[in-house]
């Protein structure tokens, strides 16, 4: 099993798994890829210790938490980090360079509240590089940003007493120097 | 980017998928995002909501975000002092690009010409209000942090010496549980080797007083003028004598000092050039003559094996001779430095990196790489050439991966 998973190639890997959402949508994955899913792995292993003879390729992963559009949107990264990583296997720093650019490109397609789902499903998956991935993207969104534009971006509303806030920009007066414009 | 913009465009044509907002992720997902912003936003943040504030305010996070950084690049700053009778020109030169700085340096440089820059600890400095009087005037010092604004007048003090002949040394730690700040000022008198004993002045957070006590003297030890900052080190006060002599005063026992003589290849008539701490050990830095070199050498020493049962010895780590030394971007620096006896300034040494060095000539900064001896310039020091003495007050300032946080109210204008 563990030779696969670092196979060169993941799509050509022979092994399916399938996954099967709270919204009962069913997705057919390499193993490669479903076994970045910690969550997933464990489940997977646990249930071959349980039945050594049962077949791999048809092993089914009931996700209770987890909705097919947010799933997707993972398998879709996942793969592409695996490929990255293939192709780079001799080379730290390239990898690094083309995980960035893919990154990059991959935000333009992603919208806030995707982010929230994104980060519950990574979360619940236990799929770590995702998991840092979106909650860097959260960051940067708001890095710099005015307190009202963090709100707004969050979806919340300040619930402090009135003078509470003036009392804490007051006290921290130095971090709200040289924040970007809304 | 402006996600915000896009998403409410969006939001129509998703009717169909519930959508969730930010404000859904609880603590723990919120402050794994939060650990990714820098320091400036984190604070910032604060001002969010309550729950934002009382998050990012746990003893929790901060050690989250503390360990999350590398603290190996942790950035740090040196900050001097060149003081003449006419002006005083503060320079910062910084190896970091982190926003803090630039608002760091704005403050540092707005802050009064009555203020003098003394000692640091940490990201902590200690200011002394200048005044013309006489040695029997008051005296006030403050202890500040430049980056969160925070300030604290000390009681002020009656010293019966003039200041000019007192230096100052401060010592502090922060308990990120209990939130809590202790520190201590100490203030030493220079004095020449036939003294027994000496007094000390010791403002101590604890009590919030000042009060004196007497250290004993190591035999033969002075601390004469021109000396360097004292530089906390485990929990003491080390102050380094010109001839290279080290004494370590417990603020809290003075009767429980720490001396150290002066390396083993030491040159006892030449002065010390620099004292400081890097990656967690003392350093001391001699440059001396080589007649039949024609040349100067640099050796600086480290105090390795240091403990509290007394343990501490000191090794050669580096010898360079100066003339070696090349610029590969100024053709001048390099015909500068192999001049007869070159006689560059030591400013400091690195406090995480054991190679660098940093110089000065010529009112430049210049940053030295021991190891591969090479030798480049690192900032200009904006002073007049014609009161450039080289009499600068250098102090250590280390940029904090979370700032020392100091009690009671901030200061609306420095001092």
């Amino acid at each position: 099993m563990s030779n696969q998973s670092e196979s060169p190639n993941p799509t050509s890997s022979s092994n399916k798994i399938t996954l099967k959402t709270s919204d009962n949508e069913v997705f057919e994955v390499e193993e490669a890829v479903a076994m970045k899913f910690c969550t997933v792995k464990q489940y997977f292993d646990d249930e071959n210790n349980n039945n050594v003879t049962s077949g791999t390729s048809t092993t089914l992963i009931p996700l209770p938490n987890v909705e097919s559009h947010p799933l997707a949107i993972l398998i879709t990264y996942c793969k592409k980090h695996l490929e990255i990583k293939a192709n780079n296997a001799d080379n730290k720093k390239e990898m690094e360079i083309d995980m960035e650019h893919y990154e990059r490109e991959f935000l333009k397609n992603v919208m806030p509240q995707e982010l929230t789902e994104l980060i519950l499903a990574a979360n619940y998956l236990n799929f770590k590089e995702a998991l840092d991935f979106f909650c860097r993207a959260v960051a940067s969104a708001i890095q710099n940003k005015s307190v009202e534009y963090v709100r707004k971006f969050f979806g919340l509303e300040s619930d402090f007493k009135p003078g509470e806030e003036e009392k804490l920009r007051e006290e921290f007066a130095w971090s709200f120097e040289g924040v970007d414009e809304d | 980017m402006d996600l915000l913009q896009c998403s409410q465009k969006l939001r129509g044509k998703r009717k169909r998928r519930r959508s969730m907002s930010l404000n859904n992720l609880r603590d723990g997902l919120l402050l794994e995002i939060l650990l990714h912003l820098p320091l400036q936003s984190v604070f910032q943040c604060k001002c969010v909501s309550n729950r934002w504030c009382s998050l990012i305010s746990t003893p929790y996070f901060t050690r989250r975000y503390v360990s999350h950084l590398h603290t190996n690049l942790q950035p740090f700053t040196l900050l001097f002092e060149c003081k003449d009778d006419q002006s005083i020109t503060r320079v910062l030169a910084t190896n970091s690009e982190e926003p803090e700085v630039k608002s760091l340096a704005a403050y540092v440089h707005r802050q009064s010409e009555h203020l003098w820059l003394e000692a640091s600890c940490n990201d902590l400095l200690l200011w002394r209000a200048k005044d013309d009087g006489e040695p029997s005037s008051m005296t006030v010092y403050y202890v500040m942090n430049p980056i969160t604004r925070q300030c604290i007048a000390l009681p002020p003090i009656t010293l019966p010496y003039h200041r000019s002949w007192i230096q100052a040394g401060l010592i502090c730690s922060y308990d990120y549980n209990k939130k809590q700040l202790s520190y201590s000022v100490v203030l030493i008198p220079y004095f020449h080797d036939k003294l027994r004993e000496f007094k000390v002045f010791i403002f101590s957070s604890n009590t919030r007083e000042w009060s004196e006590s007497m250290v004993l003297c190591p035999e033969g030890f002075e601390l004469t003028h021109f000396a360097f900052c004292a530089v906390p080190y485990k929990s003491l006060l080390f102050w380094c004598s010109n001839s290279g002599r080290l004494l370590g005063i417990d603020p809290y026992n003075t009767r429980c000092c720490r001396s150290f003589e002066q390396p083993i290849g030491w040159e006892l008539d030449k002065e010390t050039d620099c004292f400081g701490v890097c990656r967690g050990c003392l350093r001391i830095c001699q440059i001396s003559m080589f007649y039949t070199r024609f040349s100067s050498i640099l050796r600086i020493w480290e105090l390795k094996d240091y403990d509290n049962e007394g343990g501490g010895k000191w090794y050669l780590e580096h010898e360079v001779s100066v003339n070696q030394l090349v610029s590969k971007k100024s053709p001048w620096l390099t015909e500068h430095v192999q001049q007869k006896y070159p006689l560059p300034l030591v400013l400091a040494f690195h406090p995480n990196d054991g190679d660098i060095l940093y110089l000065a000539i010529e009112l430049k900064v210049l940053l030295c790489n021991l190891r591969s001896k090479t030798v480049e310039v690192f900032c200009d020091i904006p002073h007049d050439p014609d009161t450039w003495n080289e009499k600068c007050n250098i102090i250590n300032f280390v940029l904090p991966s979370w700032p020392t946080p100091i009690p009671f109210a901030p200061l609306q204008n420095g001092a």
